[in-house]
């Protein structure tokens, strides 16, 4: 299996008390674009 | 006001959520709740310049963390309960313009991951039952905000479509020793191969065998998964890769954006007994490029869906959407 693949999570808070949550990646490496990893069946 | 109120009848729960009535309805660009407040603008749901993907308590929610009394009395033959439970928005970018189809690879992995946090996050409140991912695109399909985003509700009883869903592989596995119901359809699917779409490693997209829209497709771990807290890195990032494959597909087949109701089934927060199958259902309210299928007399007041289309067919018009995305 790859590397384990961690996110990061930074809770905050509005000013009505509603939570606001934003995630992004922990590491760089892993916005790497890849072209699809799905193929049509070829039935 | 907010309530559940209990159809007799039909033994389901029914919401009123009369504030929704007042929620934001296709504002105008440079009035976006989801867009991140640029310096000196509008104050959107987002107080920040930029962000990959947020996540925010809804602001004219169908169920509340703190419910409000409900407005009418209940009695035994009208129950009535208070309107418990999390309704969360899911921004996928901060870009306007766009739609699932328009995300990276890189952002569509991050989204799965969103969801599986969110997931597990919801799962452990003690008050919910049930976590319920899913997205609306498109006017079509009553959209009232265009910026790419979805939605997830946390519900304090087991809703009644992936309720029935369970209970038929309960009763599956009661009658065939341990089997899922739902890895059976799997296997058949990929043995008789005609309303497969799409699939990878790890999932399988098709054309369901009793679709109820044209161009319904089903999206399923190849294996057992509950829940998306019970895949592994490859498979989350094989799930953005169909997932990705699927949404472009359908804007492909028309060349023209493709409305859609997505929706996420898996196992129930506490019920954690295997029953449950990862998947994704896809309901497309276009019969043609042009023309709707509509909840119509038969649909609506009787259950019974009537497809214009023979799902082998559909499957292969959006396998050769698939192949020119």
């Amino acid at each position: 299996l790859p590397q384990e693949q961690t996110i990061k999570k930074e809770i905050t808070e509005k000013k009505d008390g509603r939570y606001l949550i934003f995630y992004s990646w922990a590491e760089e490496e892993f916005h790497g674009e890849k072209e699809s990893g799905s193929e049509p069946c070829q039935s | 006001m907010s309530e559940l109120r209990w159809d007799q009848l039909r033994r389901e729960w029914v919401v009123t959520a009369t504030h929704r009535m007042d929620r934001t309805f296709l504002p105008p660009r440079d009035y976006c709740p989801l867009c991140p407040t640029a310096p000196g603008g509008f104050e959107t749901e987002i107080e920040r310049t930029d962000f990959e993907i947020a996540v925010f308590e809804n602001r004219f929610p169908s169920f509340h963390l703190d419910p409000p009394e409900p407005a009418i009395k209940g009695t035994p033959l009208f129950p009535v309960s208070a309107a418990s439970g999390v309704c969360e928005v899911v921004v996928y970018t901060p870009q306007h313009n766009g739609c699932l189809a328009d995300l990276s690879l890189a952002q569509m992995r991050l989204l799965v991951r969103v969801w599986r946090d969110r997931y597990n996050e919801l799962s452990a409140r003690p008050e919910i039952k049930y976590v319920f991912i899913f997205e609306n695109r498109g006017s079509e399909v009553g959209v009232t905000l265009h910026h790419p985003h979805g939605q997830i509700y946390a519900f304090t009883y087991l809703p009644p479509v992936p309720g029935r869903e369970l209970q038929a592989a309960a009763a599956y596995r009661e009658e065939n020793k341990e089997g899922c119901l739902f890895c059976s359809v799997v296997i058949g699917e990929q043995q008789d191969k005609r309303r497969v779409v799409l699939r990878n490693d790890s999932f399988i997209a098709f054309v369901p065998f009793a679709a109820r829209y044209p161009y319904e497709v089903h999206l399923y771990s190849l294996e057992h998964r509950p829940s998306l807290a019970d895949l592994n890195d490859r498979e989350m990032d094989d799930l953005a890769a169909i997932l990705q494959s699927l949404v472009r597909c359908y804007d492909n087949l028309f060349g023209k954006p493709f409305p859609y109701i997505m929706v996420v089934h898996q196992e129930p927060a506490k019920e954690r007994n295997g029953l449950g199958h990862l998947h994704f259902e896809f309901y497309p309210p276009l019969r043609d490029s042009a023309k709707l299928k509509y909840l119509a007399g038969c649909e609506q007041g009787a259950g019974t869906f009537i497809n214009d289309s023979l799902p082998e067919e559909k499957a292969a018009e959006l396998r050769k959407a698939a192949k020119v995305v």
